[in-house]
């Protein structure tokens, strides 16, 4: 296992990319999920600004 | 007004402007020969280096005054209303854009054009390279007006620093930069510019024919 | 294909369940491709004679180059769309693609330092294509700059769209003219072109990947698209409800 991971002496290269995919596609659905939260905040505000 | 008229009169007008402030022009000068000579002194003044460097250093330099004086062009006559006036002006918008650009060039890029055999001296720079550097800025710094005439007109009125500018111009402006300082290396490593100086002539009517239209739209969008 | 209005789609009223509807399948396929290309990637695809386990990286790095150029010109489409026909929903859907496409540009960029490195001993070369992509990031940043530097939301959609046009006509010059500049410049250097020959295993894996990289867009740009909408649409009686139903 240690051996694969290792990638014939490649592996900082190697998990240096993905690793870096992965971050930036966590960082994307993190960023996602929290606008999404703000939009919806917002919107109600709005409700209840016009509502008052 | 015919569209021969109102680039005529736009021109004429921003040249009056212009010349009414004459240290603004001679500031945009001092840049271009500022920025050059600070190349010697980051990297090396080794002479053979300077000279292979040397229609690089020119251009990059052309591309930055460029920039600098590029917010004038619309930014006073945003501030005063004179832009929206012209926006619903009688005369056709993209002729007085273009009106406009000219006399921006001919304030900014043409004393460039003028001081590269200053700069291709400074480097050492052959003979032919020289006159190869000169007309190459003489192709080039209109594209590079135009272009910047876009994104100064896009950000017409903006909260954004030149920053912004700087970003959505020089990206476009690479083509130029490349064949422009290409052209003068090629003449001196024997290749010979013709290539690269037929694509810029290519990319200066491409610019001035489509550039008066984008500007327009992109200054009408700024008023809607 | 007759009795569906699409042009009702159009209203980011009635385009906002229908996205939320299409997220879920969009976000599995990409999931599922994912795996899948990465298995064949890692475990059936062979050890390349000259690069070693290296290589690996191009499963990701090409679909992500792939990705950023692709994304691009469909966020250039949706702008030519919204100034055309004057609509908002196109607008805004140029507005969710950009940070997504510019993600991919710049792990392109980063995947290529880290495969160039051990492959050709430096994080950076200035060839044809990683120079053009580093061209196509900052187009990317000054579109998504433009606009948050305009408070206006139409007119931030239309100075935007306007950029990102000009942008696209300029992309295959930029392309051509620093490929050419490359040329000239290669001397002993090599490109990033010289990939190793493909095995049946590598290229299937890299193709798999560049769908899941496309069906991961789509599902983001979606999500995105719906926070947008509801954000400008928030004085919409019809996105007040929305967000108080998953306020719940």
């Amino acid at each position: 296992m240690s051996e694969w991971f290792a990638m014939g002496g490649y592996g900082f290269y190697v998990w240096s990319s993905y690793g870096m995919l992965a971050i930036a596609i966590v960082v994307e659905l993190v960023a996602l999920a929290r606008s999404r939260a703000r939009a919806r905040e917002y919107a109600i505000e709005v409700m209840e600004e016009e509502q008052a | 007004m015919s569209a021969t008229r109102a680039i005529a009169w736009a021109c004429s007008r921003d040249l009056v402007l212009a010349l009414r402030s004459k240290s603004e022009l001679a500031l945009i000068v001092v840049f271009f020969v500022l920025v050059i000579s600070l190349f010697p002194l980051g990297v090396s003044p080794d002479p053979k280096l300077l000279e292979r460097i040397a229609a690089g250093i020119a251009w990059v330099a052309a591309l930055l005054a460029t920039l600098l004086a590029l917010p004038r062009l619309f930014a006073l006559d945003h501030a005063d209303g004179t832009l929206e006036q012209l926006v619903i002006a009688p005369a056709a918008l993209p002729a007085l854009v273009a009106g406009k650009v000219f006399a921006h060039w001919l304030t900014n890029g043409l004393p460039l054009v003028l001081l590269a055999p200053v700069a291709g001296v400074q480097f050492g720079m052959q003979p032919p390279a020289i006159g190869v550097l000169t007309i190459a800025l003489l192709l080039g710094t209109p594209t590079l007006s135009w272009l910047g005439a876009i994104g100064a007109a896009l950000t017409v009125g903006t909260r954004s620093g030149s920053a912004l500018l700087a970003l959505l111009v020089l990206p476009l402006a690479v083509p130029v930069l490349i064949f422009g300082a290409g052209a003068a290396e090629a003449t001196a490593s024997g290749l010979g510019a013709e290539a690269h100086l037929s694509l810029l002539g290519a990319g200066l009517i491409l610019t001035s024919v489509l550039g008066p239209f984008a500007t327009a739209a992109a200054v009408r969008i700024a008023y809607e | 294909m007759a009795g569906i209005h699409w042009f009702k789609y159009s209203a980011p009223a009635n385009f906002y369940p229908l996205a939320g509807r299409m997220i879920p399948w969009f976000g599995t396929a990409a999931a599922i491709l994912t795996v899948i290309g990465l298995y064949i990637g890692f475990f059936v695809a062979p050890t390349d004679y000259q690069q070693g386990e290296a290589y690996r990286i191009i499963y990701i790095h090409v679909p992500a180059a792939w990705m950023a150029m692709f994304a691009y010109l469909v966020m250039a489409g949706w702008c030519a769309v919204s100034l055309i026909w004057n609509t908002r929903l196109a607008a805004m859907m140029a507005q969710a693609l950009a940070p997504t496409g510019a993600m991919f540009a710049f792990v392109s960029l980063w995947t290529g330092a880290f495969w160039g490195r051990p492959t050709w001993g430096a994080y950076w070369v200035w060839d044809a294509r990683l120079t053009s992509t580093l061209i196509l990031l900052f187009l990317y940043l000054g579109y998504i700059a433009l606009r948050a530097a305009i408070d206006d939301p139409r007119r931030a959609d239309r100075a935007s769209a306007l950029l990102a046009l000009v942008g696209a006509i300029n992309v295959p010059i930029i392309y051509f003219s620093v490929k050419w500049w490359n040329t000239l410049h290669q001397g002993a250097s090599v490109s990033m072109t010289s990939s190793p020959k493909m095995a049946q295993a590598m290229l299937a894996s890299m193709l798999i990947l560049a769908f899941a990289a496309w069906f991961y867009t789509i599902a983001v740009s979606l999500s995105r698209v719906r926070s947008i909408i509801l954000m400008r649409e928030a004085h919409a009686d019809w996105a007040q409800q929305v967000a108080k139903e998953s306020a719940k």
